[in-house]
């Protein structure tokens, strides 16, 4: 009796050992190589299917980007004495500077000339300080906030310590804060960059796009990544303007252009839109 | 009603012996016959990874590292911190369009004219890569090897060199404009003199002034086990997990393990096997199939390079500068060694992520004429050196966490192994040299 016991607790081991053999026979070798080439088109296609528009002319070349730094000075608060036409106040806490125009500063004619009278309004160096160096951001300016980021030989910087906002009311310019890193140099020579498309595509699959959404603008800048030895690093990003249809609430979101990972907690809304 | 007995025992005893028979076979099958996984996996593999690996190879592995020009008869290695002229060379590239490959010469005067061409930019890889790799499509039938590119004055056509073979192939092109190219390498700002010396296989960038070269320093990122794990092996499928002298090794399926050093160690290189039978290929299939291996790892590819290949191994390291980077002693980022029936990938866990901004400290290095005659006086025969190159070593910094810097020093290659100069000095070569003569001569 005790012998056919034994036989049959022996049978049902070796019997679940040979089920389980079986089972890791069946089941193929786990594929090492990702596919993201072939599913290049059915990811629009699954966008689509979620609701989400993508530009059609989105670029799939690659450029080449910079990590970027600059030396942690205050630039600003020596500039005041030389701004002549307007009183300045200066904030340590966040390095920036508020300028508020001594005499009346009216603007008018269509908005291409009021662009035109801001630009030689901040171009005066008793205006603004380096205010040569900024450049018009249309996506994060509203009706009567006319938004300048410095721009660089590398690209534009898009971060609040790098910005101009021009305020104006009733046509006239009420007043403007600037903020300024100072001289920008390359860390090391350019690397090779994602393109406008990876970056989108990387945002999908990172479920950053909500759907019911569009993706409206895709632009390459400069933000910022880190400090170190005194000293701040930029990096090269996507910047991805997804616009909620319901909502019409416009987001900007950052990819590292270089990782293709989104740079969490860097974006921001856009409340109006205008170009 | 005893019979009946007997034959339900008789039974049992036979179904016990028929299970315990059939999970020997099957242990056996599993543990010998990779054809099985092979016959599963690799049509659907090969056909599925066609279509991607080319777009994937411009994503930065396979291009050169190097450029070089001539200014008033003095060859210069080439460098601008704003343009990167290995990657102008790739932009300019795209688009361009292949008319015909043929063989121009084979003869080593010629050769030797072509790499003292002062009309021509010279771009380089460190180690030969294939036409077809280089092309993007299978224009040559045999899929010859090169390591130089010869940007002519003429847009309609350039050269590529192979330093091993002194061959030179004439590729004709359509839609070329190398203009931006000249323009940039004319002007380019950092110009370090050099010559070229013929070594075994090849011809050798050497430096010809002491110089000081800059130390670099990057915050490093490294990832976790869990990482690599998910990526290798999958999340649910990790069967089994052992310890074993100061290593923790991660098993699927009895085919695929990712072997790692203890968390605790201050070691970083990790193993990745898989057990597959391999077909024989060709140089340029071995390198796109390497990318895959690389890409799934998911360093940092940035600045990773293909550098070398040695016997069935092919290594990848980051290129700072146009200098390579070595790990430890002379470890490369990533090694892909393709076997007769498993793929192995080596590979440290940290990346360099962040560049910090240059603060000014330098080391002084030698001539490479003066580290070839130390390596001669310690032993080292002259015909087994291959390379002599400057590289980075990485140095943790103390001051930060996360932190290193790269320090410069020569490497070279001699018997098959990258070794630094510090380490050849130390090593016995009468063995070595002894060792070597009793291998069969294979032209390396």
């Amino acid at each position: 009796m005790d012998r056919k016991r034994i036989e049959w607790l022996f049978f049902i081991i070796f019997l679940l050992i040979d089920i389980y053999l079986g089972i890791e026979i069946w089941r193929s070798p786990i594929n090492l190589s990702s596919t993201p080439g072939t599913t290049a088109t059915s990811i629009r296609a699954e966008m689509r299917a979620d609701g989400i528009d993508v530009p059609l002319h989105i670029s799939r070349k690659q450029q080449s980007g910079y990590y970027l730094a600059v030396k942690n000075r205050d630039y600003l608060s020596r500039k005041s004495s030389s701004l002549t036409q307007v009183t300045t106040h200066y904030s340590k806490s966040d390095n920036s500077l508020t300028g508020t125009p001594k005499s009346m500063i009216l603007l008018n004619g269509n908005r291409k000339k009021i662009m035109q009278q801001l630009e030689e309004f901040k171009n005066e160096p008793a205006n603004v300080p380096y205010g040569k160096e900024f450049k018009f951001e249309p996506s994060m300016s509203g009706d009567n906030t006319y938004c300048y980021v410095q721009n660089t030989d590398y690209g534009r910087i898009y971060d609040s310590d790098a910005q101009l906002t021009i305020n104006v009311r009733n046509g006239q310019i009420i007043n403007y804060t600037i903020s300024y890193m100072g001289p920008i140099k390359a860390v090391r020579e350019p690397q090779l960059i994602i393109s406008a498309w990876h970056a989108v595509k990387a945002m999908y699959t990172d479920r950053e796009i909500v759907n019911n959404s569009r993706v409206m603008q895709v632009s390459l800048g400069y933000s910022k990544l880190t400090d170190v030895r005194g000293s701040t690093i930029l990096l090269p990003t996507w910047l991805i303007q997804v616009e909620n249809k319901t909502t019409k609430n416009i987001t900007v979101k950052r990819v590292n252009a270089f990782t293709a990972q989104i740079l969490q907690g860097s974006s921001y809304n856009v409340n109006v839109q205008k170009n | 009603m005893k019979s009946k007995f007997k034959l339900g025992d008789a039974l049992l005893l036979i179904g016990t012996l028929a299970v315990f028979i059939l999970s020997i076979v099957l242990w056996i099958f599993i543990m010998t016959n990779d054809q099985y996984f092979h016959h599963i996996s690799q049509p659907s593999r090969v056909t599925e990874q066609a279509k991607n690996r080319r777009g994937r190879i411009a994503s930065n592995l396979y291009i050169p590292t190097n450029s070089y020009g001539f200014r008033d008869g003095q060859l210069y290695r080439l460098y601008d911190s704003k343009k990167n002229l290995p990657l102008e060379f790739i932009k300019e590239m795209k688009g361009v369009k292949f008319r015909s490959i043929r063989k121009s010469s084979t003869g080593k005067k010629e050769y030797e004219e072509m790499l003292h061409d002062e009309d021509c930019v010279q771009l380089s890889f460190p180690k030969e890569v294939s036409v077809n790799l280089f092309t993007k499509k299978k224009v040559r039938e045999n899929d010859e090897r090169f390591r130089r590119i010869f940007v002519t004055s003429s847009n309609d056509y350039l050269y590529l060199g192979n330093d091993k073979t002194n061959t030179i192939y004439r590729v004709n092109l359509i839609k070329a404009d190398f203009t931006k190219l000249r323009d940039y390498a004319s002007r380019a700002r950092g110009k370090i003199p050099v010559e070229f010396v013929r070594l075994k296989n090849c011809y050798e960038v050497f430096f010809t002034k002491q110089d000081h070269w800059r130390i670099y320093s990057y915050l490093t990122n490294t990832q976790t086990d869990s990482y690599f794990v998910s990526r290798l092996l999958g999340t649910t499928s990790v069967t089994t997990r052992s310890n074993k002298k100061g290593w923790t090794t991660y098993s699927l399926n009895y085919y695929t393990n990712l072997r790692v050093p203890k968390a605790k160690s201050d070691r970083h290189d990790f193993h990745y096997t898989r057990f597959e039978k391999q077909k024989d290929l060709s140089l340029n299939e071995r390198l796109l199939e390497s990318v895959d291996f690389v890409h799934k790892l998911g360093l940092s590819e940035q600045d990773l390079r293909y550098f070398d290949t040695i016997n069935d191994s092919m290594s990848y390291v980051n290129y700072i500068e146009g200098i390579p980077v070595f790990w430890d002693e002379s470890s490369p980022q990533v090694t892909t060694t393709f076997t007769g029936d498993a793929v192995k990938v080596d590979f440290n866990n940290t990346d360099l992520q962040i560049p910090i901004p240059f603060d000014g400290q330098t080391k002084t290095l030698p001539t490479s004429a003066a580290v070839m005659q130390k390596l001669l006086n310690a032993g080292m025969k002259e015909t087994e050196i291959q390379r002599i190159i400057v590289a980075f070593r990485v140095e943790k910094d103390n001051s930060h966490d996360h932190l290193v810097n790269l320090i410069p020093g020569y490497y070279i290659k001699a018997y098959d192994q990258w070794k630094s100069l510090a380490a050849w000095e130390k090593e016995d070569f009468s063995g070595l040299n002894k060792y070597n003569e009793t291998l069969p001569k294979e032209g390396k």
